[in-house]
């Protein structure tokens, strides 16, 4: 037993555990072939889907304040 | 305000305004340059906000930030830099809300007219650069992130996601970029620290491990935006330092204590000596429990600089705060008077010391911030559309300029017409087809309120303002993800 904890020492000193990025994409490959879009939704219970706000663009309305008008025959008073 | 600024030469330019945005491919980050003069933070933040596509809608989750001392501005803040003094600072996104990418029960959300039209807390452009500004923090360690395992797998995935979305951006593909870009230029400097201090078998199986995943990563279809996106929400549970802010006070009955601030968590504390520890942390407030917040200076004496910062809630009781320093407690204020402008009342301010200039002059000229046109004839819809009535409200597109929407009856239906107000560099206002121009909005409208207008054939009156009700729910406020499992109320 001696042997086998010295080995297991030396082995953790010369063959730790690493970090790896794997564990942070499961199921990536082998739920969903590599589809990153379908995969990043279902890991996070659904995306939002809507783009940003789309504003319906305002056309600003011509607009004439009658006294700074100069008075014409033709305009409606 | 100096408006020729960008384009001056830049030996002349004392202030310089960090964007992590850039308009040609390959440099990280744009400096807006100025000449010595005075300069009020929201207006620099404004230009800032236009030079990298940021709409008014969503300028309000930005703010100004001096990384020398870690210090945010308030909006109101004046910069009077002359030959002699040079400033340095960052436009960063200081307000977040977490869970704004989630599709979920709980996300966060802009409010909507009716349920169902609710529209997300950040669109594309805040989003790449809120990537722009948190790859920078990662990569710099100006957040500290854990070193345990787990902590340090999702480093190397950010630095997968990053490498991929790099070689994307470069129409390489991920290995090219392997071979000619260490991947630890990827990773937070501690831990690119770290690994240089295994040995030399560990970093050689580290490496290696990286590269297969890349290739194996490298046969994944996906896009840029979808890898940045990916590379937030990892993130922002990776640690919550990217979005809370710390500040060091003395609070009466506690001692010194560490404040944390944070979108869906309000003001929070712990005991200083305890910070590290596994202590729970107190809530003090959350945002739409205050009423107002006053500063003054301490009464002790020695201590020259502190500040106390007052907190009023709703339940008449008070929190009272010492800061070491005035720019601090301004800091702390601006920061809470933010959240509360995005959570609680969009035209509201809980200080006066803080107060965005913009927004006073929007609240007293009884106008609304950028909300959509369906809001304004939402919300005339709801005072009867009755004639004479209008609404006053600032561009969702453009800061310089202002809308009146009003109703007008043609061929017996009701249509809703919307007269532009623009707003000169000077500061002048004038309306679209009028010849005046008047030094403020409240003088414009005091003007026009009395005058017949006509607009195509339609002759009318702007005689009865319709102003933001307290409180009142719109696009310009946010339901936090820990709230937003209640049905979200339609706006009246």
């Amino acid at each position: 037993t001696m042997l086998l904890s010295h080995r297991s020492f030396l082995s953790k000193k010369i063959w730790p555990i690493i970090p790896t990025p794997d564990s942070k994409f499961q199921g990536l490959f082998t739920v969903y072939g590599g589809n990153f879009q379908e995969w990043l939704g279902h890991t996070n219970g659904g995306l939002w889907v809507t783009p940003a706000l789309l504003y319906s663009e305002e056309r600003p309305a011509p607009l004439e304040v009658l006294s700074e008008l100069i008075p014409r025959p033709s305009l409606p008073s | 305000v100096h408006r020729e600024s960008p384009e001056t030469r830049v030996s002349a330019s004392v202030l310089r305004l960090h964007l992590y945005h850039s308009s040609n491919e390959g440099a990280e980050c744009t400096v807006l340059t100025y000449p010595p003069g005075d300069y009020v933070a929201e207006e620099l933040c404004m230009e800032a906000a236009t030079a990298c596509s940021i709409s008014p809608l969503y300028c309000s989750l930005f703010a100004l930030y001096r990384q020398r001392d870690a210090l945010w501005f308030s909006p109101n803040h004046m910069f009077q830099l002359d030959q002699s003094t040079s400033e340095d600072v960052f436009f960063r996104i200081r307000y977040y809300f977490p869970s704004w990418y989630s599709g979920g029960t709980s996300r966060a959300y802009r409010y909507g007219v009716t349920r169902g039209s609710e529209s997300p807390v950040l669109d594309d452009f805040v989003m790449l650069y809120l990537f722009s500004q948190w790859r920078n923090d990662f990569i710099n360690g100006l957040v500290k992130i854990s070193d345990s395992h787990e902590a340090q797998e999702e480093c190397l995935g950010l630095a997968v996601l990053d490498m991929t979305r790099t070689a994307k951006e470069r129409h390489l593909s991920p290995l090219d970029v392997y071979h000619t870009t260490s991947y630890k230029s990827f990773l937070p400097k501690d831990m690119r620290a770290q690994i240089q201090n295994c040995n030399f078998l560990t970093r050689k199986r580290i490496r290696f491990r990286f590269k297969r995943f890349i290739q194996q990563f490298s046969q994944c279809r996906t896009t840029a935006r979808d890898l940045k996106l990916k590379y937030l929400i990892s993130m922002e549970s990776l640690d919550k330092g990217f979005y809370t802010e710390t500040f060091k006070v003395q609070e009466l009955s506690h001692g010194p204590l560490v404040l944390l601030v944070a979108a869906d968590t309000g003001v929070q504390w712990c005991q200083e000596k305890l910070k590290d520890s596994e202590q729970e942390l107190q809530t003090l407030c959350d945002f739409p429990d205050i009423t107002d917040i006053s500063i003054k200076l301490a009464s002790k004496e020695g201590a020259v600089e502190s500040r106390v910062v007052t907190i009023n809630k709703q339940d008449g009781k008070n929190l009272e705060l010492e800061f070491l320093t005035l720019p601090e407690a301004l800091s702390f204020v601006s920061l809470i008077d933010g959240y509360y402008r995005l959570t609680t009342d969009a035209h509201h301010y809980l200080c006066k010391e803080v107060a965005p200039p913009r927004l006073v002059e929007v609240v007293t000229s009884h106008c609304y911030g950028p909300i959509s046109m369906e809001f304004a004839i939402h919300r005339l819809q709801k005072c009867g559309n009755k004639r004479g009535l209008y609404i006053l409200r600032r561009s969702p597109k453009d800061f310089n300029k202002y809308f009146l929407t009003f109703p007008v009856e043609v061929c017996g239906a009701v249509e809703h017409k919307h007269c532009q107000i623009t707003r000169s560099a000077s500061g002048e206002f004038n309306l679209s087809g009028a010849k005046r121009n008047f030094s403020s909005l409240q003088e414009l409208l005091s003007c026009y309120q009395k005058e017949t207008v006509r607009s195509d054939t339609v002759v009318f009156q702007f005689s009865r303002c319709c102003p933001p009700k307290a409180k009142e729910k719109s696009c310009l406020l946010m339901c936090r993800s820990n709230k937003s499992s209640e049905v979200p109320p339609s706006p009246s």
